[in-house]
């Protein structure tokens, strides 16, 4: 004891400092204490202090090592046919970062948030086909990405996800390390997530990574996540684990019941004006021609509701701008990953007693074809209102459409087809009318100041067209949505759809993951970026400039969270207080933010602001020439709020 | 989809009678009814020159319905719109916001919007 007292107090941080690398191990060393004067029986003995501990790290212990359990990782990884990593640095996963970065040497990107990197996976996930790997501590890294998980979850995209834990609290640093493990990491989103783990060993890993790969990218498509102890990744393999790389299967998507799938063609075929609804279904280019021509053996309206890019939007049958009309009129509604079947054949109203109505007729047939319902948790409420649908065929609509297809092929008898023709002859003149109307509704404000987003858009389109263009990110409530009824988009990659859950923070840096998908293709990759949803994640920029990515961001500014200025409008008005005060806490001025001159400083060209609608053209012109030179830039647009 | 089935009929009924003007229009202010417009919260669902927006609210100008048929809006509201009671817009103020909407400018010739057609 009394050489304890004499060690200064230096010397005792020493220890403590480093204890993560070395002291931890000494501790499961055999000790040297004073020999035990009374024999004790079998059992646990409390050794005596050693003074070898408290001076520093004991000759003996090893200072380089030949294997690394995280480069086996890196390995498994690979195997999986993962090339990105898109994260925000921690120390519970340094093993795993350097053996990412100096073993498998793969294409890293830095984020400065996790829920911008997990919000750029999902981007990259919806183009791609397949995931991007994100890491990130367990405790405080996964608190950052839980809500971009949950958009993720709820959009039916598949999240890659590992995170850093040191499970062994003996081998933990004080301080730090101790607030960044935890006991059960994936209780915290697990409500969310497809399927988790945190494997007890190297082999274990081995098999849970190639699992949980399988399990996110099979319909329904979802977030998985891996927890990886710090020790397990930093340390040697251990020799007695005898590793292999487990091996990834193909995997095929669950398709419809053949009864089930011949029923529907039959109702399809009899029906006198069946719609397609289509939500979150076409996840390739497949799923858009496949759905072009089931339509057009039919000449059946089609109505987009935008989960993804469904369908044409110049396509005649789509009815997407008429879609009230059309469902109301169905007698048949066939809806493709439509989870929210009861939206679409309801209206719902916000009024003091909310109430909704149905839109269709009495004895209009309903049926569901989706994944959705192979995988339903209880907690959150994503799964919307049930309907009650005649037919149900829990399986992937992308894949099933081909069988579909072919039914109604065999079900369509000759002499219906001079009926169909008649009928698609109409909804054609119907679909022209629409986007007649729809072009003189742009007029309206064209040359307003804060500039209408149809102008915008109309712009934005005259200085795209002409590329290869794909639409990242979309706020969810960056309605009216004018480019999807002003465009012509013809491309599942054209648009990808909202974020699922409704999480702002989600458009910005999904619309960098599509970039970086889109890249290799040579496209220009942009959003109508909202400013409230920028301002979640705005380090976002900084890694577009860092990753050199080709991303043309155009500021729908309207200075405000503008969804909720109006809800509290709502509010005020229904208890006569006047909406003088309704500003507060729901706008973005008094300073306005200078977006152009946040960008600059983030390594962005930038643009504005810009607020005579004269002006947009040319600029959006010079940033397109920057993009296409591989680089990001951004147009900050003051515009109207819708 | 969007959700206010009601919109179109909205639309209907705040646009399709627009020529007429009725004759007992009170007199107003129109700068201070964009003004109030503006600052009330009009603009939010409308826009600034009562442009409308699908999801928010139909067109309002130019050509705005006769009077009678934009206060009873305002005052009573179909569907899903906020009321405005006297309580919080005046007839004055409302009178003014009508005389705002009176001066707003026809549409622009479509030619000047040609890039709408590519």
């Amino acid at each position: 004891m009394s050489t304890r007292k004499t060690n200064s107090s230096l010397s005792r941080r020493r220890l403590l400092k480093g204890a993560a690398l070395a002291g931890t191990a000494a501790v499961g060393t055999p000790l040297t204490g004073r020999a035990q004067e009374t024999p004790r029986p079998a059992g646990p003995v409390t050794p005596a202090p050693n003074p070898a501990m408290e001076s520093g790290r004991p000759p003996e212990m090893p200072i380089i090592q030949g294997t690394s359990g995280s480069d086996y990782m890196a390995d498994v990884i690979k195997s999986l046919g993962i090339e990105h990593v898109a994260c925000n640095p921690g120390t519970s996963f340094r093993g795993l970062h350097e053996s990412l970065i100096n073993y498998l040497k793969i294409d890293w990107h830095t984020c400065t948030h996790e829920e911008a990197s997990v919000a750029m996976a999902n981007g990259f996930a919806k183009i791609e086909g397949k995931p991007l790997l994100t890491l990130a501590h367990g405790t405080v890294g996964l608190q950052h990405a839980s809500m971009a998980l949950y958009n993720a979850w709820c959009d039916r995209v598949p999240i890659y996800m590992m995170v850093g834990n040191t499970v062994d609290a003996t081998k933990r640093a004080p301080g730090g390390e101790w607030f960044h493990s935890v006991q059960d990491a994936g209780a915290m989103v697990r409500d969310f997530m497809k399927w988790d783990d945190q494997p007890g060993s190297l082999t274990h890993f081995g098999e849970s990574a190639v699992r949980a790969y399988n399990i996110a990218m099979t319909p329904p498509m979802a977030p998985v996540l891996l927890v990886l102890d710090s020790e397990m990744q930093d340390g040697p393999i251990p020799p007695h684990e005898k590793l292999v790389i487990p091996k990834l299967p193909k995997i095929a998507p669950i398709i419809g019941d053949p009864g089930a799938i011949a029923e529907a063609a039959q109702l399809l075929v009899n029906a006198s004006n069946p719609v397609l609804v289509a939500d979150r279904m076409a996840r390739s280019q497949a799923g858009v021609d496949r759905l072009v021509e089931l339509a057009n053996i039919l000449q059946c309206a089609v109505v987009d509701l935008g989960g993804r890019m469904n369908f044409p939007s110049r396509h005649p049958l789509n009815q997407s701008e008429r879609a009230r009309a059309v469902v109301s009129q169905a007698d048949l509604i066939i809806g493709f990953e439509l989870e929210n079947f009861w939206g679409a054949t309801h209206a719902f109203h916000d009024n003091i007693e909310r109430y909704a109505e149905t839109v269709i007729r009495p004895g209009t047939r309903l049926v569901s074809i989706g994944a959705a319902p192979l995988y339903v948790k209880a907690n959150y409420q994503d799964f919307q209102r049930f309907a009650e649908v005649d037919l149900t065929i829990p399986a992937d609509g992308e894949a099933t459409l081909p069988y579909l297809i072919e039914a109604v092929k065999r079900a369509l008898p000759a002499d219906r087809r001079a009926v169909l023709t008649t009928r698609g002859e109409k909804l054609g003149q119907a679909h022209q009318q629409a986007i007649n109307a729809l072009k003189a509704d742009a007029l309206y404000a064209w040359d307003a100041s804060p500039i209408a987003t149809s102008r915008l858009a109309a712009e934005v389109w005259e200085a795209i067209r002409n590329e290869d263009w794909s639409i990242g990110g979309i706020s969810s409530n960056n309605r009216p949505l004018w480019p999807q009824r002003l465009w012509d988009m013809s491309k599942y990659y054209h648009h990808t759809g909202p974020a699922g859950g409704g999480g702002i923070g989600y458009g910005a840096p999904a619309t960098a993951g599509a970039a970086l998908a889109n890249k290799k293709h040579g496209r220009i990759t942009l959003a109508i970026q909202s400013d409230g949803d920028l301002m979640y994640s705005p380090g976002i920029l900084w890694t577009c400039a860092h990753s050199r990515l080709p991303v043309l961001y155009v500021m729908h500014n309207n200075r405000a969270y503008h969804q909720e200025i109006m809800g509290l409008q709502r509010m005020a008005n229904r208890r006569q207080r006047g909406i003088d005060r309704t500003h507060i806490g729901v706008t973005l001025d008094d300073p306005f933010i200078d977006y152009a001159g946040l960008a600059k400083s983030l390594g962005v060209a930038a643009f504005g602001p810009i607020e005579n609608p004269a002006d947009l053209g040319p600029a959006l012109k010079q940033a397109v020439a920057i993009v296409k030179r591989g680089e990001p830039a951004l147009v900050d647009v003051v515009s109207q709020g819708r | 989809m969007p959700h206010g089935l009601g919109f179109a009929t909205l639309a209907a009924l705040l646009t399709c009678c627009a020529p007429a003007l009725a004759q007992n229009t009170p007199p107003g202010d129109a700068n201070n009814g964009k003004r109030v417009y503006m600052a009330d919260g009009c603009y939010q669902c409308h826009g600034s020159v009562g442009q409308g927006s699908r999801p928010t609210g139909p067109h309002l100008a130019p050509n705005p319905v006769p009077y009678a048929a934009f206060a009873a809006q305002v005052r009573h509201p179909v569907n899903t719109m906020p009321p405005y009671t006297s309580v919080v817009l005046s007839e004055q103020e409302l009178a003014d916001i009508y005389a705002y909407l009176l001066s707003i400018p026809p549409l622009v010739d479509p030619k000047a919007a040609a890039i709408l057609d590519h």
